[in-house]
Order: structure tokens, then C-alpha cells, then sequence
């Protein structure tokens, strides 16, 4: 086992501030949604929440771009390999039967690869399509107030409520296996804890991965 | 000293025991300027001199343009003047004629204006005056029919169908029994004459007026209308004019009529409950007398509802105005204004030069009052069918409020304004009862309909009974755009025969006799068929036809009594709620109210207590209004409405697949990652796993 650095302090902000406003927004959006079932913040409150929270989001996810696209570091998320689909099946076999032999990841995940192809193609779907969906159509619905033609364009609330309800319970979904995922390190800890010191616990592999600089 | 206050206060008393005695004018009316008027007949003579029936037309013409005000006055044409072919009015009805009083069935008044060439008359124009001629300010049908045309030398057109019969509307009426047709003695009863001084003085005598036309002296009823002015008095012989009351030049002083604009208390005579007094409000049901009060719990007071004698539910509570407008000393005609009033006439976006902000040219005073358009702004309620063409030509309430300012606490304005009426939230709930059903498949006793009402536990008018008012039904209503906007409403369901061809209401007379003998009791058939618990009487729950078999005897009944044909219709007719508003403290302001299920958008809205068997219930054609959701009949007979929300409200709409399918989603995850992870862990104890 190496300790590298593989996530530095604007990754790990960036990160987190994504993942409150995620489980916020999910949360305010189930009392939108069920206000009977669950009332938490009150409905009118949890719109408001709602709405800030989004703007977060959405302001974060522009920074986020904007660092991916300046670092260089959008690269992690294209599913470039040659090997891709080899790759895939090698990961899927691992989550599927390897991980219960004790057999290692098949992937080095060094800071310049931090994704294996399974990660790549659900974070390109992610943030290509359930991201920007979620985006669209909380902002159509937001602004329907102030710029009605907007959402009108778009359908209307009756289809961009129910496709904002729609994505948001994916993202629950998705949200939840992530959390399990985050078990499969080295140690059920291991990667909850790189994310906030930004140190990991790497396995050795043949090729081993290179140590960032902090 | 004391010789010159004695003096004084001889000429003081001298002073007042000479000075003509006028009525006591009212505390709260300003009767104005209006100068002298002389009282004239139709003939153009003053009454003094001929002893004749004064004609408001004739005398207030003098000054005013009575004939530009008798034709732009839809009060008075009430629909006569939008006729249109049978089968072709709005509302759906194939014997409707006119989207007016006068040509639009009401299944709530019942009697059937027919049209000529009909099979049998039920109600003829004489009868209509007589029927609903002291809720109608006169002119228009009440006179017009009677009139040719100076120009033309015609009289106006009547809807015609099929061959002329042995009788015509216009000069017949039925008999007392109903049977047959007898000639109206025009020349004897004249018409009702456009009533200027039903509106226009501060305590027109109803009574006496509605007992003229109710009794077919036509031409006497606004002679009737100044009875209490005391200009004149009924003797055995007739009306008697008072010369004592007028001026020696045989003027009236215009304190004596107690002329004034009209007042919120002139428009309450015809449209429902306005109180004014300080003695506590009270009110009943089951007539129509009160419109608005009783299609809609209307009451136009400043009084605080918990002063009322009413037996109102959680009445010590209630410490706000019947209406928040009346408290605030609005009268009627300050939104329902003369189209071509100086001061609250309103220029519409569509006319206005694009340039404008304001276009200061308006009529002069004088011009106005020569010539004031009768046509009232009006607004696009529902019911308001007569002069569509008028609608939305009401200052509203956008017109005058400010909501942008008013409502801070409510994010979405915008929105919410579009989406809905402000009464939505304005009249959160109407405190007394209201009309809810009227059927007249079976007769009471009393030869009239089944009526009940809603918001009320027990029979309406007993003081003992609790009145809880009720929650009006949210329903989407058209608008100009073609976009809708939710509307707070009540539901008058109605049910009732019809035969045909031409399909007609079944007249009052046929059902009379075929639920009653001559001599008063029902039917022996009828009770044979309805007597279920065999004691020879009919019960109120014998009184529904509950069952297929019991609509076949009653039919049977019609055809002995020569009704061919005959079968239930069934009636909804929705009633805005546009009055009865309350301040923002009193409105609703509670999120959930709307925003989450079994709120006001989706409550059940119960339509009747009993619907006949077999019979649904459509929507009148003219409302505008979509009865958006299910209507179900439940086991114990009654209808009520499931309303469905058609626009998105978050917290209340839902579609069932999605969520459906993001739960799945939600638990496959948790599910696999639970199983995953107990596999997991179940390798790592074998000493495999990671």
C-alpha cells in the first residue's frame, strides 16, 4: 500500500459543496414533493431552500467546469482507452466476483486516473445528461415567474415538474450507490477519508501509481 | 328682553310648522342637487292634472335621454335584444332563446318562456312580467314587445318555430288551472316601464311595486315605486296622486323622491342580502328573492358576521365583515360602473393609442348625465350569460390593489395571479348556506321542488339549526386569453323533466297533474309507486326515485296527462363567488391549503344529495367552466365531485409511474447495495473478500 495525495483541497471543496447542496436539495425537494408526508423546513421554506440551493449547485458545477477545463483534468472523465471495453468487463467481473475472493481493483487509480471506465460512463451520463436535466428544468421552474416563455418553451410545468421529479429521484439512486461504493477501498473508510484529507491508501499494482504534489 | 325672546321663539316655531315637511333624509346619503322634477304620465301629461300612472320614461326624459338609456341597459333587455334561433343559444338548452332572463330556461324559477309555434304554452310574456317582472327593473321585454318601431313601423322580430299554434306569447297566457290559454289584455294592463326610481331614490317601495305587476297593472308599478314618498297612496279606486306632497308649480322637490345615485342597498333589492342598518344581520333560504344569497350565501354587509343573528358555526370567531368591501363603504357601482362614466371609465389596452399612458379626454359632466350608458361594467361570471360582449369591462380587483405590494409573504406571484382569481384565496369560505339542488322530478306537497341546501345541518330556516357555511369548489373558468384561471364556485345541481319534440321543460300545470288529483293528494299511482313503507303517505325519502321503476310510474303519469316522451335531465349549473371577500388577515395564506393532497384544489365538493336514478348531471354550455375531474355517484344516491388539479402544483401533482419508477430505482439501489455489502462482509469472514 502507497499513500498518495490524490485529491487536492479545491477537489475536496468542490466535492463537498456539491454534496450538501445534493442531500439538501433532495430533501427539500421530497417536502416540495410530499409536504404532508415529510415536513421538515415547512413547504414554503423548503421552497426557498430549494431554490438557493440550486443556485449553488449550479454556481459550483460552472466552477467545477471551469476547473476541469483549465487543469486539464475533464481528460479523467472521457473514456479514451483503447482498452475501454476490456476494462469495463474486467470491472464489472471484479464488483461482481473479485471483490468476494479479495482479488485487487483492476484499475491503478493514481490522481491523473482516478475513474475506472464503470465511473467514467456514469459520471459522463451524469454530467452530461442527469446534471444539466436537473439544471434545465430546476431553472425553467424557478424562473417561470419572471420569464413564463421560458418554461412554456419547454412544456410547461406539467412536463418539466414531473422531469425535474424524475431526475431527482435518479440522482437518489445514484447518490445512495455511491455512498456503498465509497466501502469498496482498501478499508470501508478508505476513500471517505481521502476525500477529506485528500490522502489515499493506493494498492500496489504493477504499474504503480505516481505520488501527486500536494 | 323676555317680550323679544318671545319674539324669537314665536318666528322660530312659526318657521318650522310652515316650512314644507320633507322626509327625513337619509343619515349616510348625500341626495345632491338633482333639481325639481315634474311627475308626467305616458301621454306627456303631469300626473297632477290626469291622475294617471307617472311614466319614468316620460318624465325623467325631460332632462335625461331616456330612450339611449332604455336601449344600452342590458338590465332591462335582459337577453331580448341577443335572441338567437332555437337550438343555437350557448347554453346548450335546445328551447333556449336568448342568454338573458328573458329566452334562458333557469331550472331554478322553472316556468318556460315559450317560444311561438310550440306545442302548448306554459309561460307567456304577460306571465313572464308577472312571474319575475318585481325582480327585473322593467323596459326591455316588459315594454318593447308592445311597441312598433316609429321608423320602420315594425314590431321586433320573435323567434319563430314550426306552425303558428292558436296562441301567441305575446298576447296569451295560461289560465289559473293551467289548462288553457287566455288573451292578455294589454290595453288594460300596459307594460312595465324602465323603472328609473328603482335605482335611482333611496327607498323604492318594492312591495307595493312587485304587488302591481304580480296583480297585472303593469302601468302602475313605478307609480307603486314612489308609494313611499308619499306623493301617492292606493286607495279602493286605485292610485291617488297627493297634490299636498308636490310644490305649488306642481313640481316635486327631488328630497321628497330622495333621488340619488344608485347605492349598494338599490342593486340588493334584485341581487341578494345588502344590509345596512346597525340591527343584526339575518337572512333566509329557500326563496328567490334574495338571488345571490341564495344560489351563493351572498351578503353585502360591513357588519361583522359575528354580530349577526344568524346560528353561524364558530361564530365568536368570525370577527371580520360579511364583505370587506361593504365595510370599507363601496358601493356597487363603484366596479359595475356607466360604461361611460367620467370618472371610472376605463380605457382598454386594445382601444388606447399605443402612445398613451393616459388619455385624458373624457366625457363632460353634463354630456354624462344626459346621456349615462346603462350597460354596467361587468365581469365574466359564470352565470352572467346576458351581454357577453361586455364581459371584463368591470374594474377588477388588479385594477385597484396593488398585489405585488399586498403579498410578500407569497413567492410565485406572478403565477399564482395568473393561475387563479383572487377571490380564490379572498373568499376562503362562504359562512352561511347556499342553494345546492333543486329537483322537480317529484313534487313536494307544496307543488313545488325538492330543495336543499348546503352548509347547513338541519332544515335550513330553523333557528335552531347550525349553519356551517361551506368551502366554495375551486374550477378552472375560461378567460379572455383562452388561458383559465381557478374560480371559487358553488354547484347548483338541477333535475327535472323534459318532453319533446321540441324538447321543452315539462310545464308546471302537467306535473301538477300528474302528481296530484284534483282534489289536492297525490295520485293514487304515484303514491303506489312511491309508497314504499305503505302508509298511504309519501315521506321526503319516498320522494326520490331511487329506482328505475319508480321513474317508469311517474312517466306513465305524464303520458296520462298527456306528456309524450318523457325523461330526467339533469342540470349543473356553476355560480361564481366573486363577493363576500375578506381582508389579507382573513384570506387564505397557509401554503398547504393548496399544495398537498386533500387540500381546496382536490377536496370532494359533494354536487347533490340525490341524484335520480339512471340520470347524469352535464354542465350548462355557457359557463365557461370545466368540471376538471370525476363525478361519482356514491352508494347513498348523492353525486359529488372529484376535482383534478390540470395545471402542475408541487406538493399536489403527481404522476404515479414516475414516482413509481424513481422508488424503484431508489430501493434497487439500496437493495443491491445491502446485498452486495452482506456478501461482502460474508467473504471477508470466510477470510476471501475484501
Amino acid at each position: 500500500m502507497t499513500r498518495v495525495y490524490m485529491y487536492n483541497r479545491y477537489q475536496r471543496l468542490w466535492h463537498w459543496a456539491q454534496a450538501i447542496c445534493i442531500v439538501l436539495l433532495l430533501l427539500t425537494g421530497l417536502e416540495i414533493h410530499w409536504p404532508r408526508t415529510l415536513a421538515v423546513f415547512g413547504f414554503a421554506n423548503a421552497i426557498s431552500i430549494h431554490e438557493v440551493l440550486g443556485l449553488l449547485l449550479l454556481a459550483n458545477a460552472f466552477l467545477g467546469l471551469f476547473y476541469h477545463l483549465t487543469t486539464g483534468a475533464i481528460r479523467q472523465y472521457v473514456p479514451g482507452s483503447k482498452d475501454f471495453v476490456t476494462m469495463a468487463v474486467l470491472q464489472v467481473r471484479y464488483y461482481v466476483a473479485g471483490i468476494f475472493r479479495g482479488e485487487p481493483h483492476p484499475m491503478a487509480k493514481t490522481p491523473q486516473h482516478r475513474l475506472n471506465p464503470l465511473q467514467q460512463v456514469t459520471y459522463l451520463a451524469i454530467l452530461n445528461v442527469l446534471l444539466p436535466l436537473q439544471i434545465v428544468t430546476g431553472l425553467a421552474i424557478y424562473l417561470v415567474e419572471v420569464w413564463p416563455s421560458f418554461a412554456a418553451a419547454l412544456g410547461g410545468l406539467a412536463v418539466l415538474g414531473p422531469l425535474h421529479t424524475l431526475g431527482a429521484w435518479l440522482f437518489a439512486g445514484f447518490l445512495l450507490m455511491h455512498i456503498y461504493l465509497t466501502t469498496t477501498g482498501p478499508t470501508p473508510t478508505a476513500y471517505l477519508r481521502a476525500m477529506i484529507t485528500g490522502w489515499e491508501e493506493s494498492e500496489e499494482h504493477e504499474a504503480p501509481a505516481k505520488e501527486a504534489t500536494p | 328682553m323676555r317680550r323679544l325672546a318671545a319674539v324669537l321663539l314665536t318666528i322660530v316655531v312659526v318657521s318650522l310648522l310652515t316650512v314644507p315637511r320633507l322626509p327625513a333624509s337619509d343619515e349616510t346619503i348625500d341626495l345632491g342637487m338633482h333639481p325639481p322634477v315634474r311627475l308626467i304620465d305616458q301621454d306627456d301629461r303631469p300626473v297632477l292634472e290626469s291622475g294617471g300612472a307617472v311614466s319614468p320614461h316620460r318624465t325623467c326624459g325631460a332632462c335625461h335621454d331616456t330612450r339611449y338609456i332604455r336601449e344600452q341597459n342590458y338590465h332591462g333587455c335582459v337577453g331580448i335584444t341577443e335572441q338567437v334561433p332555437l337550438g343555437e343559444a350557448a347554453s346548450g338548452r335546445p328551447w333556449d332563446t336568448s342568454p338573458g332572463r328573458f329566452g334562458r330556461w333557469n331550472p331554478l324559477i322553472y316556468r318556460f318562456l315559450t317560444p311561438r309555434g310550440f306545442p302548448e304554452l306554459d309561460l307567456g310574456t304577460a306571465d313572464w312580467i308577472r312571474l319575475l317582472g318585481p325582480r327585473h327593473v322593467g323596459g326591455g321585454p316588459a315594454m318593447r314587445q308592445r311597441e312598433v318601431d316609429p321608423a320602420t313601423g315594425e314590431r321586433p322580430r320573435l323567434v319563430e318555430v314550426g306552425p303558428r299554434s292558436g296562441w301567441d306569447p305575446e298576447t296569451h297566457v295560461l289560465d289559473a288551472d293551467g289548462r288553457h290559454t287566455v288573451r292578455w289584455d294589454w290595453t288594460r294592463s300596459g307594460g312595465v316601464e324602465m323603472d328609473c326610481f328603482l335605482c335611482h331614490t333611496t327607498r323604492p317601495a318594492l312591495d307595493e311595486r312587485s304587488a302591481e305587476i304580480r296583480a297585472g297593472r303593469f302601468r302602475w308599478a313605478p307609480t307603486a315605486t314612489l308609494s313611499g314618498s308619499g306623493l301617492v297612496e292606493r286607495t279602493e279606486e286605485g292610485w291617488r296622486w297627493n297634490r299636498a306632497a308636490f310644490a305649488p308649480d306642481g313640481t316635486v322637490d327631488a328630497r321628497r323622491l330622495r333621488i340619488t345615485d344608485p347605492h349598494a342597498a338599490n342593486c340588493g333589492q334584485c341581487h341578494g342580502l345588502v344590509h345596512e342598518g346597525r340591527e343584526p344581520v339575518t337572512a333566509r333560504w329557500g326563496t328567490l328573492d334574495q338571488w345571490s344569497t341564495e344560489t351563493k350565501g351572498q351578503i353585502f354587509s360591513a357588519q361583522h358576521i359575528r354580530h349577526s343573528s344568524l346560528n353561524l358555526a364558530g361564530k365568536e370567531d368570525l370577527g371580520r365583515p360579511w364583505d370587506i368591501h361593504a365595510e370599507r363603504l363601496f358601493r356597487c357601482s363603484y366596479c359595475h360602473h356607466s360604461l361611460n362614466h367620467p370618472g371610472y371609465y376605463k380605457e382598454f389596452e386594445e382601444t388606447k393609442p399605443a402612445h398613451l399612458r393616459f388619455d385624458a379626454r373624457r366625457l363632460e359632466t353634463g354630456r354624462y348625465l344626459k346621456r349615462p350608458n346603462h350597460h354596467l361594467a361587468k365581469g365574466r361570471s359564470v352565470q352572467g350569460t346576458v351581454m357577453a360582449v361586455l364581459d371584463d369591462t368591470m374594474r377588477r380587483c388588479e385594477d385597484c390593489h396593488d398585489a405585488e405590494r399586498g403579498h410578500a409573504f407569497l413567492p410565485y406571484k406572478r403565477r399564482h395571479l395568473n393561475a387563479m382569481l383572487c377571490e380564490s384565496c379572498h373568499v376562503p369560505d362562504v359562512p352561511v348556506p347556499a342553494r345546492r339542488e333543486t329537483d322537480w322530478t317529484v313534487l313536494t306537497p307544496e307543488r313545488g321542488p325538492r330543495i336543499t341546501h348546503r352548509g347547513a345541518e338541519g332544515p335550513v330556516n330553523d333557528p335552531a339549526t347550525l349553519l356551517t357555511g361551506f368551502r366554495p369548489v375551486l374550477l378552472p373558468r375560461a378567460e379572455a386569453d383562452g388561458s383559465t384561471r381557478l374560480t371559487p364556485m358553488n354547484l347548483l345541481a338541477s333535475w327535472f323533466w323534459v318532453t319533446g319534440p321540441p324538447e321543452r321543460p315539462v310545464r308546471l300545470a302537467d306535473l301538477e297533474r300528474a302528481f296530484f288529483t284534483e282534489e289536492g293528494p297525490y295520485h293514487p299511482e304515484i303514491v303506489r309507486a312511491l309508497d314504499a313503507d305503505g302508509d298511504g303517505g309519501l315521506s321526503p325519502e319516498e320522494r326520490l326515485l331511487d329506482h328505475p321503476a319508480e321513474v317508469e310510474a311517474v312517466r306513465r303519469r305524464l303520458e296520462a296527462v298527456g306528456v309524450p316522451n318523457a325523461s330526467i335531465r339533469g342540470e349543473i349549473q356553476p355560480i361564481g363567488i366573486h363577493h363576500g371577500t375578506v381582508a389579507g388577515a382573513w384570506a387564505v395564506r397557509e401554503c398547504g391549503e393548496c399544495h398537498g393532497p386533500d387540500g381546496r384544489l382536490d377536496e370532494t365538493f359533494e354536487i347533490a344529495r340525490f341524484a335520480p336514478a339512471g340520470v347524469e348531471a352535464t354542465i350548462v354550455g355557457d359557463a365557461g367552466v370545466r368540471l376538471s375531474g370525476e363525478i361519482e355517484r356514491k352508494a347513498d344516491g348523492s353525486l359529488v365531485l372529484r376535482p383534478e388539479v390540470e395545471r402542475y402544483v408541487p406538493g399536489l401533482s403527481r404522476i404515479v409511474w414516475i414516482d413509481g419508477i424513481g422508488l424503484l430505482a431508489v430501493l434497487a439501489a439500496i437493495g443491491g447495495a445491502a446485498a452486495h455489502g452482506i456478501l461482502r462482509v460474508r467473504s471477508r469472514r470466510r477470510g476471501r473478500g475484501s
